[in-house]
């Protein structure tokens, strides 16, 4: 009998594991697709402080699931139209002034974004965090979890390491620490303003800062975020956004 | 009286005096040539260096130095401090952007550094602007042209008259785009520069980043880049605001080449003159052994020993004075032509990478007053000293023995 109850113990104890897994990867595909749905809308204010000049701009964003994303800006005037389209895991610019759209290879996808603190992969949500790392609990107290994302052997990917904290009950991350391969930590991503939507909490405000420059930092508001809204998927398209000039 | 006799002794068997002339003149003129070579060849190495890109010095704001923002710049108000004779500036704005070329079905897109320039005073600096594998470069003018490292190129699929997209950050977060057509494919002569380096015309380049009338850098040229440390120094105290780097700290390897260049240089010298000096020794002896019976008549006719030594120290003076005169002008002749037309010896052995640094080999020759005189100076000397040891052999002899040698 003994032996079969210590069995019984084992799978218990594998299936309390794998149900945790389950949980944060859940977590995390929530947190890395807050602002995504089946379609979505939304206009942004990017503001970007460097130590020598600050700079603001009104963009329209608009997504369809995880794979395609449009980022426009509306503001300022000089550079309205400028177009950022993502489809899949590949990326380009469409530039009105010259009216000619470039390609940005996937090396660069760790790159500024428009001279502001997100990278273009930030921006497009290129890495599927909850695949390319594997997640683990490090610390869980009655409010806060701290789950901690290390990529995975064969995964190429821009981050050593990942740190989510992770507000309880609600399970939406308010700070995301983001560490280099020598784990050496980089910048923070400060998440505010949750507003509820759809049924599920959603940050209006993200800030980034990097470590080594605490006076620089690019904060993103959402003043306006719609979700499941009709939307014309050809609007997806290279073709499309040299059709849309003004 | 003595000196009509000498000349007279040298006109009198012109064989004689041609053949020593000519041996001398030739290990004169072979000797003014081989070090303005060897010197050629280290300022080769110094211009090739300093001249493809990097200038001899290059002054930039004090921020930039520890900070890379692309917002700290320069104006040309910096100059009237800094300027001294016979010493070139010119203006640089450099960017990173994103490069594309190809259409929508086949784009290629790099990151690049893109560098603006003012063809013509650049043209006072380096030779950025010069050497092309196809196409033409910058002119005066800003044109919207765009020049393409040869990799670069390459890498990119481009070729001259290529339609070249480009994007990246301009002043104060500004985002900058444009539109090139290719101009030129040139090579620097560092592959890895070639390959991520694009030349604009500087107006096109301000204008792209909204940074009109400034400058990330000024590179300068000096006339005597080994003394670049002393005059680096003294730009330094005239503008102690700004930052000002000379090719040694920004070649470091080429500086060590150039510190050891010269112990070796000692070495190589020991050795050319040595030569000379057995060559005029030689050529002299034998001239003056020759004469061994025409010395002892001139003692039995009752002429003194010292006089005579006085007048074959006489005839070596104006042999070495004339093989002076002659080596000069042969061998200022080589040194002028290798000087004005260098021979590139790059298409048969290639442009040499080694480390950061590119060199195009040449035969260049480097005028130098102190490569030309010492040459001269020392066959003047030679034509006397080389004449007193065989000269006291004959006349220490005792006079029947010296007439009874055949």
């Amino acid at each position: 009998m003994a032996p079969l109850l210590k069995i019984v113990f084992i799978l218990s104890n594998l299936s309390f594991l794998y149900g945790e897994e389950l949980n944060l990867i859940d977590i995390i595909r929530d947190v890395e697709t807050q602002h995504l749905a089946r379609t979505s809308y939304a206009k942004t204010r990017m503001i970007i402080k460097k130590r020598s000049w600050s700079r603001e701009m009104v963009m329209s964003m608009y997504g369809e699931g995880r794979d395609k994303f449009l980022a426009r800006i509306e503001e300022p005037v000089k550079d309205r139209g400028l177009t950022s389209l993502k489809i899949k895991q590949e990326m380009w610019n469409y530039m009105p002034n010259i009216d000619r759209t470039m390609k940005v290879p996937s090396s660069l996808m760790g790159d500024s974004w428009m001279g502001s603190h997100f990278t273009n992969d930030d921006l497009i949500k290129g890495d599927k965090i909850e695949e390319l790392y594997s997640l683990k609990s490090t610390r869980k107290q009655t409010d806060l979890a701290l789950i901690e994302a290390m990529p995975k052997p064969d995964s190429a990917v821009v981050w050593g390491k990942i740190l989510y904290h992770i507000k309880l009950p609600e399970k939406v991350a308010t700070e995301v620490e983001y560490f280099d391969e020598d784990f050496v930590l980089v910048r923070k991503m400060i998440l505010e303003g949750f507003r509820e939507m759809e049924g599920r909490l959603i940050p209006m405000q993200m800030r980034i800062v990097p470590i080594d420059s605490p006076e620089e930092s690019t904060t993103v508001i959402y003043e306006d975020l719609q979700l499941n809204l009709p939307l014309d998927s050809r609007m997806f398209s290279v073709q499309a956004l040299k059709r849309r000039k003004n | 009286m003595l000196w009509r006799m000498a000349l007279r002794n040298l006109r009198r068997n012109t064989r004689r005096t041609a053949l020593t002339l000519l041996a001398m003149s030739m290990a004169c003129s072979l000797l003014i040539v081989t070090l303005s070579l060897n010197d050629g060849n280290l300022w080769s190495l110094i211009l090739s260096a300093t001249e493809q890109y990097q200038g001899h010095f290059r002054i930039q704001s004090l921020l930039k130095e520890s900070d890379p923002d692309l917002n700290h710049t320069l104006t040309a108000k910096i100059l009237p401090a800094l300027r001294s004779p016979a010493v070139h500036f010119s203006p640089r704005l450099r960017g990173m952007f994103l490069m594309s070329s190809g259409s929508d079905e086949d784009m290629r897109s790099l990151p690049v550094e893109i560098l603006g320039i003012d063809p013509k005073l650049e043209a006072k600096v380096t030779s950025l602007n010069q050497h092309f594998d196809v196409g033409n470069p910058l002119t005066a003018h800003n044109s919207g042209g765009i020049l393409l490292g040869r990799e670069l190129a390459k890498k990119l699929k481009a070729e001259v008259g290529a339609e070249i997209i480009v994007m990246g950050q301009g002043a104060e977060g500004t985002i900058a785009s444009g539109l090139f057509t290719v101009q030129g494919i040139f090579s620097s002569g560092d592959q890895l520069r070639d390959g991520r380096l694009s030349l604009i015309h500087l107006l096109d380049l301000q204008n792209l980043m909204n940074l009109s009338h400034r400058a990330h850098e000024w590179v300068g040229k000096t006339s005597d880049p080994l003394k670049i440390d002393d005059f680096v120094k003294d730009l330094q105290l005239r503008a102690p605001e700004l930052s000002i780097v000379s090719w040694r700290t920004d070649l470091p390897q080429l500086a060590t080449v150039v510190d050891h260049w010269f112990i070796g240089q000692i070495i190589v010298m020991a050795i050319f003159y040595s030569a000379v000096i057995l060559i005029a020794t030689n050529t002299m002896s034998m001239s003056i052994l020759e004469r061994n019976r025409e010395i002892s008549i001139l003692r039995a006719l009752g002429l003194k020993r010292r006089l005579i030594l006085k007048l074959l120290l006489l005839e070596g003076l104006f042999l070495g004075i004339g093989a002076a005169i002659l080596g000069a002008i042969v061998g200022g002749t080589l040194v002028t032509y290798f000087y004005v037309f260098p021979i590139d010896l790059t298409p048969w052995f290639g442009e040499i990478n080694w480390g950061s640094l590119g060199f195009r080999p040449a035969l260049r020759t480097w005028p130098q007053i102190d490569t030309l005189m010492s040459p001269l100076i020392l066959i003047c000397l030679l034509g006397v000293v080389a004449t007193i040891l065989p000269a006291l052999n004959i006349l220490k002899k005792r006079l029947y023995q010296a007439l009874g040698e055949r």
